[in-house]
């Protein structure tokens, strides 16, 4: 598991983030899981009842390595709006509209 | 309950009760999980509670646990019998079709020589109607007749079955047993009045109603009833058939257990498949 994922697993746990944010990264919900088997045995996270919380440790080592979950190229998290594009027209392209589909 | 924290609880009990081991088991996680991120706090609360009350017998189970059915009956009973007939719980119309009784009572035929309280005892395989209600069919003192099948829910096929059968009044009912993997508990108590026996590995409650109280019980049932919203048709089978709250997938998932269990939901626009998704048959 590599330590991007581990950041931001303990992010989400913090912030009481959105888990999509994982499953986007290609990480299953079995990876998620396993994963916070590792985080407990790394004493980063502890139960308290039913609520996961970050251990000292933890939040130290969220803090350290927050810079590997920080978007900092902007083409990275500006994802371009792709779907609404139209192929280019020629200069010399003369547009001739339908008739049938003039309305004023 | 965050998804993670609930992801992380429904770990444990995949572990606890080695659901990881099965075949199918990163499917059944993976929807649970889409499940409980689907919901929110208090109903992802609810569905955890219920699934450390789930019970889940795989296809692989059923030669163990219908043999050690099958032992735990008393040895004094079967030390006064000779002849046991086997019949699978099915309805009339059902005859000649393939029901788990039948596939049970054949996994009994190839194991039988295992059973060590059986030694002395014939068992007699059949699956048609007209061997136990011909007019000279009669049950001898140390004869008896076991019914079999994996599930026994709200007792409709039990009760079919059982009609067919009792019109012969040479088959009384102390010489009738069920023997079944798993039984509704209200289930069990009703046909345990009229004298027959039941033997079943596991009486299923009901998984909201026999664990709450007033007024916990009335707020599990509206979490409840609002998860069931999802469920496009949901409201036919509200709390599972029969309103019988189980909570259980055999080889199948019984059509008894919460739908939100088996049946396919929406959120949105978006569908989702249940954990125990179940594929409908068609029998001709």
């Amino acid at each position: 598991m590599s330590m991007k994922n581990k950041i931001l697993l303990l992010h989400l746990i913090k912030s009481k983030g959105n888990i999509k944010q994982l499953t986007r990264e290609g990480l299953t919900y079995k990876n998620i899981s396993e994963l916070l088997d590792i985080l407990v045995r790394e004493e980063l996270i502890i139960y308290d009842e039913l609520k996961i919380k970050l251990t000292e440790s933890g939040n130290k080592y969220l803090n350290d390595g927050r810079i590997l979950i920080k978007k900092q190229q902007k083409n990275l998290w500006i994802e371009g709006e792709n779907k609404s594009k139209i192929p280019k027209l020629e200069k010399d392209f003369i547009f001739l509209p339908n008739q049938n589909e003039i309305h004023f | 309950m965050t998804t993670i924290e609930s992801i992380s609880q429904l770990n444990k009990i995949f572990k606890t009760n080695n659901w990881s081991e099965r075949d199918i088991d990163e499917f059944v996680f993976d929807n649970f999980c889409k499940l409980l991120d689907n919901l929110n706090e208090e109903q992802r609360k609810l569905i955890i509670e219920l699934v450390e009350r789930y019970k889940w017998i795989s296809f692989a189970e059923y030669p163990e646990k219908i043999l050690a059915t099958l032992e735990s009956i008393e040895i004094e009973k079967l030390n006064s019998l000779k002849n046991i007939y086997l019949f699978p719980v099915i309805k009339p119309e059902d005859e000649g079709g393939f029901k788990s009784g039948h596939f049970l009572m054949y996994q009994i035929k190839a194991f039988k020589r295992h059973l060590k309280k059986y030694k002395k005892i014939t068992f007699r395989y059949t699956s048609k109607f007209e061997t136990l209600i011909d007019p000279n069919f009669k049950l001898k003192p140390n004869e008896s007749i076991f019914l079999i099948d994996d599930y026994i829910g709200s007792g409709e096929t039990l009760n079919a079955c059982l009609e067919v059968i009792q019109t012969n009044p040479k088959i009384n009912n102390d010489q009738l047993n069920i023997v079944t993997l798993a039984i509704q508990k209200e289930t069990a108590d009703n046909i345990s009045k009229e004298g027959i026996s039941i033997y079943s590995d596991f009486h299923s409650p009901k998984g909201i109603s026999d664990y709450s109280e007033s007024p916990l019980l009335e707020e599990k049932i509206t979490i409840m009833l609002e998860i069931e919203k999802m469920i496009p048709g949901g409201s036919h089978f509200s709390f599972g058939y029969n309103s019988s709250e189980a909570l259980i997938t055999l080889a199948r998932t019984p059509d008894n257990t919460f739908p939100i269990f088996w049946k396919e939901y929406k959120k949105g626009t978006q569908k989702f498949e249940a954990p125990f998704s179940r594929e409908e048959t068609i029998e001709l």
